[in-house]
C-alpha cells in the first residue's frame, strides 16, 4: 500500500475531512473486510462488522482524534480488531469455521488460464482449510504481515506487542502454516 | 515445500474481496451518516504546505538516505581536500586550501612549531603567486588585469613579511633557549654520617660549577636512593638539552642569507621582477625544509645522548641503603 498516500490521508482525515475519509474506506475495505472475515469465518457477519468498523473510525476521530496513531491504516486494523473482540465476547463463540461457499467476489477471471485458476483454487481452499487450524494470533499476524502488508512496527501498534514479538511470532506463524499444508498434502 | 512456496499460495488470500455491490451501498451508508453527523471541515493552504514539508524532511530522515548523505559528505570532503591541495591562488578551490592550512595551523599548539608550519605556508603560497605572476598571461595595460596584478602583488608581499616574522619569531625563541640551558649533572656530595653518599642533581649550573640541588635522602632505613657506581664518578658530564637547533646556523649553513633573501624578493617584487622573485623564494622554500630536516635531526640527537646520560649516572643502579652501607 502506498505508505504516502496513507500519510496524506491520514492528515486529512485528522483533520475531519469527510471526502478523505470515504477515500480511506475505497482504500481499506478490501483489506478490512478481508482481516475480518478470516476472524469470523461468516461473510455476512463479516460484512456488518465491516461498516461498523468505518463508522466507528469516524466516531473516534471527531471525538478523540487520530494523534496517538502512527498511521490511518493501523488505526482503523485496531478498531477492527477491537470490534471483533467484543463480537467473540457477545457471541462466545471462540472457534473458527470459514464457510466454504461465502466468498463473495468470484474468483475466477477471464484473463487466466483454466490451469492457472485450477490450482489458485485449490491454493485456496488448502489455505482456507489450514487457516483456520492455526492460533489466532499466528493467523492474526499472517494475514496483517503476508497479505495486507502491515509493517511489525504497525502489527506491535495494532496487537499491543512488542516490534521484536511480532517478528519472530511472523516466522513462527508461516513455519506452522508451512507445516499444516504440508500435513494437508 | 519451502516458506516462499507459502507465501504464493498465501497470495492467493488477496483475491478475497466483498461484493462490489454491497461495498457501494455500505459506502452510501456510510456516507449518509457522516455527511449528516459533521459539518464540512476546509483545510487550509498552510496546513497542506507544513504538511508537505515535513513529510518531504521525513522521507529524507530515513536511515539509508543519513547513511547515503554521510556517505556523500565523506567523499566530498575526501576529493575536497584532494582537489584543493593541487590549486593555485586564482582557482575556485584555492580559498578552501587556505582554509585547510588555517586550520592546521589552529590546531598545532607547540608555539615553535606553529611558527614553523605558518612560516613554511607562507613561504609555499610566496612561491605559488610569484609562479602565477610571473608565468600568467595578464597584461599591466588592461585595467581589470591591473587590478590582479596589484592584488595578487599585495598577497606576495604579506606573504614574504609572514615568512620574515615567523621566521624572526622562531630565532627569538631559539636564542631565549640556548641562553638557558638545561643541563644534566652527575655530582657526588660528600659522605654523610649515615653513609648516603651519592646525589643526582638536576639543574641549571651553578655559580661554583658543582651542585645547584640534590636528591639527598636522610631516611636511608627504608629510603630508595640512587646510588652511583664508584667508577664513573669522574666528571660530570653536562648535556645541553635545547630544544631545537639554531635557526641561524641551520639558514646559513644553506650558503646564503635567509633574511637577506626575502629582502631582496621583496625588492624584485617592486620592480615587477615576478620571475626573479620566485627562483629567491624557491631558495627560501629549500632553506626551510632543510631547517625542518635539521629539527628532526636533533630532536634524534638529543634522545640518543639522554639514553648516555642515563648509562652514564647509573639510573637503573638502585640499591637499598642497607647495601650502600
Amino acid at each position: 500500500m502506498n505508505d504516502r498516500k496513507d500519510k496524506k490521508l491520514f492528515f486529512r482525515v485528522r483533520k475531519q475531512d469527510r471526502d478523505a475519509f470515504l477515500e480511506a474506506y475505497d482504500l481499506y475495505i478490501d483489506d478490512i473486510y478481508r482481516f475480518v472475515y478470516f476472524k469470523i469465518g461468516n461473510d455476512e457477519e463479516a460484512k456488518d462488522l465491516v461498516s461498523a468498523v468505518f463508522l466507528r473510525v469516524w466516531n473516534q476521530v471527531q471525538s478523540k482524534g487520530l494523534d496517538e496513531s502512527k498511521s490511518l491504516k493501523a488505526f482503523i486494523y485496531k478498531i477492527a480488531r477491537n470490534l471483533v473482540i467484543d463480537h467473540y465476547r457477545q457471541a462466545k463463540r471462540p472457534t473458527l469455521n470459514i464457510d466454504d461457499d461465502e466468498v463473495s467476489e468470484p474468483l475466477a477471471d477471464e484473463g487466466r488460464s483454466v490451469e492457472t485458476e485450477m490450482d489458485k483454487v485449490s491454493d485456496l481452499e488448502l489455505i482456507k482449510r489450514s487457516l483456520p487450524k492455526l492460533k489466532d494470533e499466528y493467523r492474526e499476524v499472517i494475514l496483517m504481515h503476508y497479505i495486507d502488508e502491515l509493517s511489525f512496527a504497525e502489527i506491535a501498534e495494532i496487537t499491543g506487542k512488542s516490534r521484536g514479538n511480532v517478528r519472530v511470532m511472523a516466522f513462527r506463524a508461516l513455519k506452522a502454516l508451512k507445516d499444516l499444508i504440508e500435513e494437508k498434502k | 515445500m519451502t516458506e516462499k512456496d507459502v507465501l504464493k499460495k498465501l497470495n492467493v488470500l488477496r483475491d478475497i474481496k466483498p461484493a462490489a455491490e454491497w461495498k457501494s451501498s455500505a459506502r452510501d451508508i456510510l456516507s449518509a451518516q457522516v455527511f449528516n453527523s459533521s459539518e464540512a471541515v476546509k483545510i487550509s493552504l498552510f496546513d497542506e504546505a507544513v504538511f508537505e514539508i515535513r513529510s518531504f524532511f521525513s522521507f529524507f530522515a530515513q536511515p539509508a538516505f543519513a547513511a547515503i548523505g554521510l556517505f556523500v559528505l565523506l567523499v566530498g570532503s575526501v576529493f575536497g581536500a584532494n582537489a584543493a591541495r593541487n590549486t593555485k591562488p586564482g582557482d575556485s578551490f584555492y580559498a578552501a586550501r587556505v582554509w585547510t592550512q588555517k586550520a592546521r595551523v589552529a590546531i598545532t599548539f607547540d608555539s615553535r612549531a606553529k611558527a614553523k608550519l605558518e612560516m613554511k605556508y607562507a613561504s609555499v603560497r610566496a612561491k605559488e603567486i610569484s609562479k602565477v605572476l610571473s608565468e600568467s598571461s595578464l597584461n599591466a595595460d588592461n585595467e581589470s588585469d591591473k587590478k590582479k596584478i596589484a592584488k595578487l602583488t599585495d598577497n606576495l608581499k604579506a606573504e614574504i613579511k609572514t615568512v620574515t616574522d615567523k621566521y624572526d619569531e622562531i630565532s627569538k625563541s631559539d636564542e631565549t633557549e640556548s641562553s638557558e640551558p638545561v643541563n644534566v649533572n652527575t655530582t657526588s656530595s660528600s659522605a654523610d654520617a649515615d653513609g648516603d653518599d651519592v646525589a643526582v642533581g638536576i639543574g641549571r649550573p651553578s655559580v661554583d660549577d658543582g651542585q645547584v640541588f640534590a636528591v639527598d635522602s636522610s631516611k636511608d632505613s627504608k629510603g630508595i636512593q640512587i646510588s652511583q657506581p664508584a667508577a664513573i664518578k669522574a666528571e660530570p658530564a653536562p648535556v645541553s638539552a635545547t630544544s631545537s637547533v639554531s635557526l641561524t646556523a641551520v639558514a646559513t649553513s644553506t650558503g646564503s642569507d635567509f633574511k637577506k633573501n626575502l629582502s631582496d624578493a621583496v625588492d624584485l617584487v617592486d620592480n615587477n621582477d615576478f620571475a626573479g622573485a620566485k627562483n629567491i623564494l624557491d631558495q627560501v622554500d629549500t632553506m626551510i625544509d632543510s631547517i625542518d630536516r635539521a629539527d628532526q635531526g636533533e630532536v634524534k640527537g638529543v634522545s640518543e645522548t639522554a639514553t648516555t646520560v642515563s648509562e652514564a649516572i647509573g639510573i637503573g643502579t638502585v640499591s637499598s641503603s642497607q647495601e650502600t652501607k
